[in-house]
């Protein structure tokens, strides 16, 4: 027989916590946040605490010496979470500055306990004990042996009144105060990594006694809703998506354009990922809006992550019909400093929410100047989680690439990235009697017959229309073709099979 | 009567229910009372002080004789110094700065923290203005 109590876990709130904590906060434990001034302490403790808060299970938000409480609740009513009518209430707030400067820490710990004994509150916070500790020392005391005690007479009495704890402090490294780490049952770090102009935020929980938190550092982001915490991008499909797709199907979305279909062997395969490669202004957007187009049209929802061109702009109408229509969600993520497991969270957001089998990165480009510098440097790996955490929805993915149209050599994708995807369309221009032609070719389509022509095209109001091949003509890769004295190869379709 | 709304003792007293200016005071420093244990809890003592201090002083504008009330920067509130400026001066004269230093103290934690949430922690503190419906209900 299993004896084993049954912990209640609590959900924070906090979008994107509750998995990285492996499903969310212990009841009655007794946590530690800690980081440096400005990660984002206090906004985390007032998020969980107007979302935990009930009348059954009451808040008391202690003060010390950090903030002064009257810039903390002018300063944390700008959030969403926050709730003024949930104060002396749901919520309370108890300042112990005047209990410190009158007394000693077993002053601020009796008044604590006090407080907690005449209102049984469900949840305990305490912002920043540290200082609180700190001031102390300066009195003369032992820092790190009053800190220890302080911490092991809180833990003692909150949990035996079943009170979910939070203490806030300043720590800078995890180095500092190792007595107060080990007593706590969770440890959440918040810190900022500056790089450059560049902030992003990290969260880590290094330590949540009972059970298995994901590991590692975590982007968040603090907006008028508050923090939001971004799981790693596989873990987010998992639990958002649901992994629906087991793999590519053997049925094929057309892609709007019925002679790229052709040169395809009857459309991209479901569940494929598309690379789109090409110059400036080869046409990749214009294809991207037409794949979507055609999902509209054949009853399907999509999504377009854009980092370039702006989709509501006249010149791409289409597109932006369809996002005017609900049809295709747009995520247009303008905030600065990206990780890539946001961008993946609000892609699948955005998949989840219209059951979307289309998805469109326009352009890989664009998205690579808006992550944030620490992120660049790993691209290639940004780009395989990105191709593997979409390829687990099931989502048929077109991703664009810039491609600097260089003649003397043969490229396909700018970051090494051409593996990571089952498919490569290569547009590219080509001068031919004084006049820039367009022209593409399909380099790859795994597992799949497929053309194996250079085809002219052409763009107008209407979209992409694909012609022949330029016959006669050889070296249209250098750029400048050169007539050919034989005739080519005959135009059979279905000449490249890729493994 | 609610006790924090000072305005509606302020309001009765100009018109004479209360006419002895000991009386008016010990009103106005009972709200006073009540106003601090609201706030002190939450912002400390010292906290509140600042915010008193603060408050007397825009009074102070048009009641300079309210300066009395405090001298140099004060880590408590000293009501009993504000009884006795109140008690020394005339009915309607109580009256009228009680009533401004309260609605300054209004004002300023609506600046600071918004109005709904200084009514959720205060109650109503806004005085109304001079010649305000309020003014006319005698309590």
């Amino acid at each position: 027989m299993n004896t084993s109590i049954d912990i209640h876990r609590l959900s924070t709130g906090v979008p994107g916590l509750d998995e990285v904590l492996g499903g969310g906060l212990p009841e009655f434990s007794f946590n530690l946040i800690a980081g440096p001034p400005g990660c984002g302490k206090t906004t985390l403790a007032h998020q969980i605490m107007f979302s935990l808060a009930t009348p059954e299970r009451p808040a008391i938000y202690f003060t010390v010496l950090g903030e002064p409480p009257l810039k903390m609740l002018r300063y944390q009513q700008q959030f969403a979470f926050f709730d003024g009518e949930a104060i002396n209430r749901r919520v309370r707030f108890v300042n112990l500055a005047d209990d410190k400067l009158e007394g000693d820490l077993h002053q601020v710990l009796r008044r604590i306990v006090a407080e907690v004994e005449t209102h049984s509150p469900g949840l305990v916070f305490v912002d920043s004990f540290r200082s609180l500790v700190a001031a102390e020392a300066r009195s003369g005391g032992s820092q790190g042996e009053m800190l220890q005690e302080f911490v092991h007479q809180l833990g003692i009495s909150m949990t035996s009144w079943q009170a979910t704890t939070f203490l806030l402090g300043e720590y800078c490294s995890e180095a500092d105060a190792n007595p107060v780490f080990t007593m706590a049952d969770g440890l959440f770090w918040l810190r900022q990594n500056v790089q450059r102009n560049s902030m992003v935020r990290k969260l880590e929980i290094t330590k949540m006694r009972g059970q298995p938190t994901l590991p590692g550092l975590h982007t968040f982001r603090i907006g008028a809703a508050g923090i939001e915490v971004f799981p790693p991008a596989s873990h987010a499909v998992a639990t958002i998506a649901g992994g629906k797709a087991a793999g590519p199907s053997a049925s094929r979305l057309l892609t709007g354009v019925p002679k790229l279909d052709d040169m395809l062997g009857g459309g991209l395969p479901r569940g494929y990922s598309l690379l789109v490669a090409g110059p400036s202004g080869s046409g990749k957007s214009i294809l991207a809006a037409a794949f979507l187009a055609e999902g509209a049209r054949c009853g399907e929802t999509g999504v377009i992550a854009a980092f370039e061109q702006h989709p509501d702009r006249s010149r791409n109408r289409l597109l932006a019909n369809l996002i005017a229509t609900g049809t295709v969600a747009l995520v247009d993520s303008r905030a600065p400093d990206l990780s890539i497991d946001e961008i993946v969270r609000l892609l699948l957001n955005e998949i989840r929410r219209l059951d979307a089998s289309r998805v469109v990165i326009d352009s890989l480009s664009g998205f690579e100047l808006a992550l944030a510098p620490s992120f660049r440097e790993d691209f290639r790996e940004s780009m395989s989680r990105l191709v593997t955490a979409l390829a687990a929805t099931g989502v048929t993915v077109l991703m664009t690439s810039e491609l600097e149209d260089r003649y003397t050599d043969l490229r396909f994708s700018p970051y090494g990235t051409a593996f990571l995807t089952d498919a490569i369309i290569v547009q590219r221009y080509v001068e031919v009697d004084s006049r820039l032609l367009r022209m593409l070719a399909v380099v790859k389509l795994r597992s799949s017959a497929h053309s194996n022509e250079l085809r002219l095209f052409e763009i107008d109001d209407d979209g992409i229309h694909i012609s022949d091949r330029l016959a006669g003509h050889e070296g249209l890769l250098g750029g400048k073709p050169t007539t050919a004295d034989a005739p080519g190869p005959p135009a059979t379709p279905a000449g490249a099979r890729d493994e | 009567m609610n006790n924090l709304d000072s305005s509606r003792f302020s309001a009765a007293a100009a018109h004479g229910v209360g006419d002895d200016a000991a009386r008016i005071a010990e009103a106005l420093v009972s709200a006073w009372q009540q106003r601090l244990a609201a706030l002190a809890p939450i912002v400390g003592q010292r906290g509140a002080a600042a915010l008193y201090g603060r408050s007397l002083a825009l009074a102070c504008a048009s009641h300079p004789w309210l300066a009395a009330a405090q001298r140099g920067m004060q880590s408590t509130v000293d009501l009993p110094a504000l009884n006795a400026v109140l008690s020394s001066r005339t009915a309607a004269e109580a009256a009228a700065g009680g009533h401004t230093l309260a609605q300054a103290f209004g004002e300023l934690l609506t600046s600071l923290i918004g109005a709904p949430l200084t009514e959720r922690l205060l109650g109503s503190t806004t005085a109304p203005a001079p010649g305000a419906p309020a003014q006319e209900t005698p309590t």
